[in-house]
């Protein structure tokens, strides 16, 4: 019975394949693969611009030519099937390299009056259209497309965050090598419900009480935003900070009127995260001139009004938060122990701000005249919302020919726009959506040779490895039942 | 090291124990329990690799630990095939790597489920890496039998050397369409992706290398036969090293710049 190596050693000496012509292979083999180790120690361009050069040229057309002698010399290469495909194969993918190679397009563009660029990128301008091929610096133009290509739109896609629990992040000043400058540190905070959490950076620590997924702030009974006017005798008067309240002042003689009720405020870092208020207010003198005053609110602070009046926006703090599923924002109950206090906060979040700071005042330092270093920077604590996580990058690109469009496709990564001769890909990953488009462009030259020798090389390799001694084992299984 | 207390991480623990205890129970000749406590781990890796797929929502191939996770999930089922059709490999060695194989998931690599970056969100993924780690597996398991042949020592040594050998052999005659067709769909699949089919890239070249080395392996047995016993086994041994090297430094490794660069 013979042995299953003997088997493929009968086959390829009835090829005719002699010794020499074996070790030729051999040889080949092991080249090849030594320049691949050494390839992959060098920078990628290094090997494509070698396999480019004459010499590189030379080396690609001599292995090609190996595989065409052995095809040739190969009589039973017709008859038995599993040895064409895997010398075909490898042929094919050679020729369409060489075709579809930077050196394959030049000789084209010498030679065979060709006009295709092999690589090169474009810059679309939301809105614009080209056609202009160019290099890797988007500055020197290499050539152009024979169509023109139009950018509707350029934008990110992200995924809904899987788990949409807010992260927690200590924001730790710390004094860099020049003292007027201060570096501020962001670390997380691995918190967990009802856990006492290390804050690092600064040695303190954080219990989580609650977290409410959706929340909105709660205030004292009886509490409610007020506007307080302090005439100039001295004076108190405080009416509701409603649109419409108004007060009249003897000290100067005028009447305060609150004219709006700023919702909505675009917020400055050094106000609490739960103001989002601002009063307009107008004060009418006696003799009919009126000013418009702002009043922010701010702990123990006075809008200076004319006059010398002085107004002040008192706005409650929350004591607290309750679930409010529509709310679709986040509140979490904090104890912090730092600087030997403890400090029981609420952290309320407001739906148009992705996060919500907290301030840590630090132990008090004795300030010298020429103090003001990181230190008289307080930590604080943000409650941010997850970073969104990208999904695709996305172009919605059309091909205009001769003033007529003539195909829309939205292309993202992994899925180019292929047409007249060239792949589009999308290749813009650095830059804000929303502006311009970089799309890679690459020609298709010796693409469907390269395809077409991998489908045969790997009906080859399957035949020859799989099919082949199935058949045998199942053959010779049912013989020996049968017989 | 790192013991982490998830269902996940309890399941591959479990495997990883019954996998142990089938090599154990194997080896002292208690084959009924050794196979039991096989298909037990097996069971547990499967259910394992499942929920992940569930957890993450996408075939678990995208990083190393889950790489790992699926080859360690194959170890059963691939011996099996192995031991009744090719007659190739032994359960004890079997389990044993599969211990082995699901060790690095459970404690060192990063378990972290990550939603697919753009890059990934392709078709081809799955099968182009599913296809490599299969092929591994079974390059891995064929280099296990060619040190077999390598260590069996002196002359009554001989007819149990070239079975192995045999097995060797058929065992790469296996993997080596699984290892093609994942070199030739990576190289599709960067064609969608990265504008080119081939980038010159050290895990492209690595993987060209070890493909080369397994034809180069045919291409000596075709002129030889099993004559050549050591040098046979010497190349099918140095197929797990290219493995490792491709699969582990290429990655790891700062000195390897290019676009394989590992979410992990």
């Amino acid at each position: 019975m013979r042995a299953e190596g003997d088997t493929v050693r009968q086959c390829s000496r009835a090829g005719g394949a002699s010794r020499p012509e074996q070790w030729a292979g051999l040889v080949a083999i092991a080249l090849l693969a030594g320049v691949s180790v050494v390839g992959a120690f060098l920078a990628p361009g290094r090997m494509r611009a070698a396999l480019n050069s004459p010499q590189g040229a030379v080396l690609v057309f001599l292995l090609a030519g190996l595989l065409v002698a052995r095809l040739l010399r190969f009589k039973t290469v017709v008859r038995s099937p599993w040895l064409l495909p895997v010398y075909l194969g490898p042929l094919l993918i050679l020729l369409g390299a060489m075709y579809g190679s930077e050196v394959g397009h030049e000789v084209a563009r010498r030679f065979l009056r060709g006009s295709k660029v092999s690589r090169g990128y474009m810059f679309i301008p939301e809105g614009s259209e080209s056609s202009d091929i160019l290099d890797t610096d988007l500055s020197r133009r290499i050539g152009k497309l024979p169509f023109n290509l139009r950018l509707h739109d350029s934008r990110i896609d992200y995924y809904q965050p899987r788990d949409s629990r807010w992260d927690l992040v200590v924001l730790a000043p710390s004094a860099g090598d020049d003292p007027q400058t201060i570096t501020i540190r962001r670390e997380q905070i691995e918190w967990a419900l009802g856990e006492e959490a290390s804050v690092p950076s600064i040695g303190a620590a954080v219990r989580v009480l609650s977290y409410l997924e959706g929340a909105r702030p709660v205030f004292a009974e009886g509490a409610e935003p007020l506007l307080e006017v302090i005439g100039a005798d001295g004076q108190v008067a405080r009416i509701r900070a409603e649109a419409g309240r108004q007060v009249s002042v003897k000290e100067p003689e005028a009447t305060v009127r609150v004219m709006e009720v700023i919702e909505a405020l675009q917020q400055a870092a050094w106000l609490p995260s739960w103001v989002d208020t601002a009063l307009k207010v107008e004060v009418e003198r006696a003799d009919g001139a009126a000013v418009i005053v702002y009043v922010v609110p701010s702990p123990g602070t006075q809008s200076k009004g004319p006059d010398g009046l002085k107004l002040r926006y008192i706005l409650p703090k929350p004591i607290g938060a309750e679930a409010d599923p529509d709310a679709g924002v986040p509140a979490m109950e904090i104890l912090v122990t730092y600087g030997g206090r403890q400090i029981h906060e609420w952290l309320i979040a407001r739906k148009d701000r992705g996060y919500v700071e907290l301030s840590l005042e630090g132990p008090r330092r004795e300030r010298g005249d020429d103090e003001g270093t990181y230190a008289d920077v307080p930590p604080s604590l943000v409650l941010v919302e997850p970073t969104a996580q990208v999904r695709d990058y996305k172009s919605d690109i059309e091909v205009v020919e001769r003033g007529e469009a003539v195909a829309r496709k939205v292309i993202g990564v992994n899925r180019p726009l292929h047409y007249g001769g060239y792949h589009l890909y999308e290749h813009s990953f650095d830059h804000p959506p929303g502006q311009f488009a970089v799309l890679l462009v690459t020609s298709d030259s010796g693409l469907w040779l390269v395809y077409a020798g991998f489908g045969l090389l790997c009906l080859g390799v399957f035949w020859w490895c799989w099919a082949k001694p199935a058949y045998a084992y199942l053959t010779r299984r049912g013989g020996r039942d049968g017989g | 090291m790192a013991v982490n207390l998830t269902v996940l991480s309890a399941l591959m623990y479990g495997a990883m124990l019954a996998y142990l205890a089938a090599f154990a129970a194997l080896v002292s000749g208690r084959r009924r329990l050794g196979i039991g406590s096989y298909l037990c781990g097996f069971g547990l890796a499967l259910t394992a690799f499942v929920m992940r797929w569930f957890q993450v929502g996408h075939v678990p191939l995208q990083n190393l630990f889950e790489v790992f996770l699926c080859l360690g999930m194959l170890s059963y089922p691939l011996s099996a095939f192995c031991r009744r059709f090719l007659r190739a490999g032994g359960a004890a060695m079997d389990a044993l790597v599969g211990f082995i194989l699901l060790f690095p998931a459970a404690f060192v690599f990063d378990a972290q489920p990550w939603a697919l970056p753009p890059l990934l969100r392709s078709w081809l993924f799955g099968p182009h890496v599913g296809a490599y780690v299969l092929a591994y597996v079974i390059l891995f398991k064929a280099s296990v039998q060619a040190l077999r042949a390598l260590f069996s020592g002196g002359e009554p040594g001989a007819s149990r050397r070239a079975s192995y050998e045999l097995g060797t052999y058929r065992l790469i005659r296996l993997g080596f369409p699984l290892l093609t067709l994942g070199l030739l769909l990576g190289a599709v699949w960067g064609k969608m992706a990265w504008g080119d089919y081939w980038n010159w890239d050290p895990k492209e070249l690595w993987g060209l290398v070890m493909w080369l080395l397994y034809v180069g392996y045919f291409q000596f047995r075709a002129m030889f036969g099993p004559r050549y016993l050591r040098i046979n086994c010497a190349v099918a041994v140095a197929g797990s090293v290219v493995i490792v090297i491709t699969l582990l430094w290429v990655n790891l490794a700062v000195i390897f710049a290019g676009l394989h660069s590992y979410a992990s």
